[in-house]
C-alpha cells in the first residue's frame, strides 16, 4: 500500500488538477476580499469592507469545505478507470481494499495541504486589506474549520466511494450530493413527522451547518462549535462518516470489475 | 521453481446468461510463449482479464506461480506484467512521468530502470512526450514498457500489435523473442493476427465462443497442419458427391466462394481431377496447399465441414 501511495503522491505532484483548483479556489477567495478592499476606498459609508463580514461567508457556510473536498477528489481521481490505470494497478498484485485505503490517505493529505493553502490566502488576505478586529472572527472561523475538518474527509471519502462504483464522474458526483445533501434534507422533512427522522437528521452535517450556525453582519457569531458539546457533535459524525464510507468502500469496491 | 506457471481449470465467467468463457482449462510451462488464438468475442480478453485479477471468475480455478488462494495470487501477480486491452497510462504525464509512476508503484528502486525499459521499447527519445499526444503504435510500446518495468517473469499481452506499422511489428515480435530466449521471459499473448502468432508462439490454445477448442504445441501443429488438396471446379454439389461415392472422401471442406480442400487426400492428385474429367465437370484450379494456422483454425471451429 506504501508503494501505491508514493507513487499516487508522485502523480499528483506532478499533475496540473491539484495546482489548478488550489490557484482557482484560492485566487476567487483573494478576489473575494480584494472586491470589499476596494469598495471600502471607493464607496463611501460601505458596511461590508471588514474582516468579519468576509470571514462570515466561509463560517455560515462550511458546507463548501465538504463539497470543495469531493470536487477535489472527482478532479483527481475521475480518469482512472477509463484511462486503464485500476486495470494496470490491479494486474500488478495490489488489492482493491489496499487501493481504496491508500487513495484515501493520498487524497485526504492533498485536500488537506489544499484546503491550509486556500485558507491561508483567504483569512490572510482578508487581515492584510480589511478593516475591523480580526478577533473574534479569526477565532471562530479557525475553530469552526477544525470542527468540520472529519465531516471534509468523511466527504471526500464518500466521493471516492462513488468513483469506485460509478465510472462517470457526474454519477458519482450525483451520488455524492444525494447522501450528503438530499438524503439529510429529506430526513429532515420526515422529521417533522417521524421524532427518530428528526433525531438522525439532527446528526447530519449539511442540516446542522445549515440550522446550527450564523453569522450576522454586525460580526455576532453564533455557532454549533462555540459549546463542547457542539464541537464534539461535529467530530463524532465526521468521524462516523469515515468509518461508514470507509467500510463501504472496502465492502463494495473489494468485488468491484475493472 | 514451479513447471507451471498459470494453470485454469474449468474456468467459467458468465455476465448474467451470457456465458464469455465456459469451463476453459489451459497451462502456461515457464519459459514459453503461449498464443491464444481467436475471434473477437472469442473470450481470449476475459481469459487475460481472469488471470491478472482484473475481473472475477463465477466458476473454475486459476493458479498462478502455483497458488490459489486469491490472497496469494494478488501477491504472485507483482511477478507479472500485463498490458490488457488498452495500455494504461496518465494522458497528461509525460512518457518518463508515467514510467516512474509504475516504478514507483511496483516498488522498485533505482530510477536508471526506467531508462533502460524506455530504450528496450524504442521509447527514449520520445520520454518528454506527453501520453496523449502519443499516436497508437507509440502507446502499445508504452503499454509494453510498463508491462515490463520490475522484470516480470510473466508477461501477459493481449494483441499487443493493434496499431503497429509493419517496421513496429516486426520490432515488436523480435524483442518479445528476445526476452522469452534471453531473459526466459514466459508470455501469453493474443492475437487475432494469426501469421503474427504463428511466429512467436510454442503452444497455441484455441478459443471459440467462449470454449477452448484446443491446446496444442506448435511442433504439433505443424504435424496436423498436414498437407491438402485444393480444387475449384466447374460443378462444386455434383464433385464432392463424386468424392464421398468414387473415393470415400468424408474429410473435405467447402468454402463460401466454391473452393474445395480435401484435407487428408487418399489418393494421388491426378486421380482427382481425372475424376472431375470422367464425369465432365471442368477443373479450374487444383493445388496442393499446407494449411496455415487461420485454415486450421477456421477447419477447428468446423465453418462448413462436411463431417
Amino acid at each position: 500500500m506504501i508503494n501505491y501511495m508514493k507513487s499516487e503522491w508522485y502523480r499528483i505532484i506532478h499533475s496540473k488538477e491539484i495546482y489548478t483548483f488550489t490557484g482557482t479556489a484560492g485566487g476567487m477567495a483573494f478576489l473575494l476580499n480584494l472586491i470589499h478592499f476596494i469598495a471600502n476606498r471607493k464607496i463611501e459609508g460601505f458596511r461590508y469592507g471588514t474582516i468579519s463580514f468576509s470571514f462570515s461567508f466561509l463560517v455560515s457556510g462550511m458546507h463548501i469545505i465538504l463539497a470543495a473536498g469531493a470536487i477535489l477528489a472527482m478532479f483527481l481521481f475521475s480518469g482512472e478507470r477509463k484511462n486503464g490505470i485500476m486495470r494496470n494497478t490491479v494486474a500488478c498484485g495490489i488489492s482493491r481494499e489496499k487501493i481504496f485505503l491508500g487513495k484515501t490517505i493520498v487524497c485526504s493529505a492533498v485536500a488537506f495541504l489544499s484546503m491550509f493553502v486556500i485558507l491561508t490566502v483567504y483569512l490572510g488576505s482578508a487581515c492584510l486589506l480589511l478593516d475591523g478586529p480580526i478577533q473574534p472572527a479569526l477565532k471562530e472561523t479557525l475553530t469552526g474549520v477544525s470542527a468540520v475538518l472529519l465531516c471534509a474527509v468523511a466527504s471526500v471519502i464518500l466521493e471516492l466511494l462513488f468513483l469506485v462504483l460509478f465510472e462517470k464522474d457526474v454519477a458519482a458526483m450525483l451520488g455524492w450530493a444525494a447522501v450528503m445533501a438530499v438524503i439529510p434534507k429529506i430526513l429532515l422533512i420526515a422529521g417533522l413527522k417521524i421524532e427518530i427522522c428528526a433525531r438522525i437528521a439532527s446528526w447530519m452535517p449539511w442540516n446542522y451547518l445549515s440550522s446550527e450556525v450564523s453569522a450576522s453582519l454586525s460580526g455576532g457569531y453564533q455557532c454549533l462549535w462555540d459549546t463542547t458539546e457542539g464541537f464534539m457533535k461535529c467530530v463524532i459524525s465526521g468521524a462516523a462518516g469515515i468509518l461508514i464510507f470507509l467500510a463501504a468502500g472496502l465492502i463494495f469496491g473489494r468485488r468491484q470489475e475493472v | 521453481m514451479d513447471a507451471i506457471v498459470v494453470k485454469t481449470q474449468n474456468l467459467t465467467k458468465c455476465y448474467g446468461t451470457l456465458s464469455a468463457l465456459n469451463q476453459v482449462t489451459i497451462s502456461v510451462g515457464r519459459g514459453e510463449i503461449y498464443g491464444l488464438v481467436g475471434n473477437n468475442g472469442a473470450g481470449k480478453t476475459t481469459l487475460l482479464k481472469l488471470l491478472a485479477g482484473q475481473i472475477f471468475p463465477s466458476g473454475g480455478e486459476i493458479s498462478l506461480f502455483g497458488a490459489h488462494e486469491s490472497k496469494k495470487m494478488e501477491k504472485q501477480r507483482g511477478r507479472m506484467g500485463a498490458m490488457i486491452e488498452q495500455p494504461g497510462f496518465y494522458p497528461q504525464l509525460s512518457v518518463e512521468k508515467n514510467m516512474e509512476y509504475y516504478r514507483l508503484l511496483k516498488g522498485i528502486p533505482g530510477r536508471r530502470i526506467v531508462e533502460d525499459v524506455l530504450k528496450t521499447v524504442g521509447m527514449w527519445e520520445y520520454r518528454q512526450k506527453k501520453g496523449k499526444t502519443l499516436s497508437l503504435g507509440m502507446k502499445q510500446r508504452l503499454g509494453l514498457a510498463i508491462a515490463l518495468i520490475g522484470e516480470p517473469e510473466l508477461l501477459i499481452l493481449d494483441e499487443p500489435i493493434n496499431g503497429l506499422d509493419p517496421s513496429g511489428i516486426i520490432e515488436m515480435r523480435n524483442l518479445l523473442l528476445k526476452l522469452n530466449r534471453e531473459k526466459n521471459i514466459t508470455i501469453l499473448i493474443s492475437s487475432h493476427i494469426l501469421s503474427e502468432l504463428e511466429q512467436l508462439a510454442a503452444v497455441y490454445g484455441f478459443l471459440d465462443c467462449g470454449r477452448l477448442l484446443e491446446q496444442v504445441s506448435a511442433a504439433s501443429l505443424r504435424e496436423k497442419c498436414g498437407s491438402f488438396l485444393e480444387i475449384s471446379v466447374s460443378d462444386t454439389e455434383r464433385y464432392t458427391a463424386l468424392l464421398e461415392k468414387r473415393f470415400s472422401e468424408k474429410d473435405y471442406l467447402v468454402l463460401p466462394d466454391g473452393l474445395i480442400h480435401i484435407l487428408k487426400p487418399k489418393r494421388e492428385t491426378e486421380r482427382y481431377s481425372r475424376l472431375a474429367a470422367e464425369n465432365g465437370i471442368a477443373i479450374l484450379s487444383l493445388h496442393t496447399r499446407k494449411k496455415s494456422l487461420e485454415e486450421y483454425y477456421m477447419n477447428l471451429k468446423g465453418g462448413s465441414r462436411n463431417d
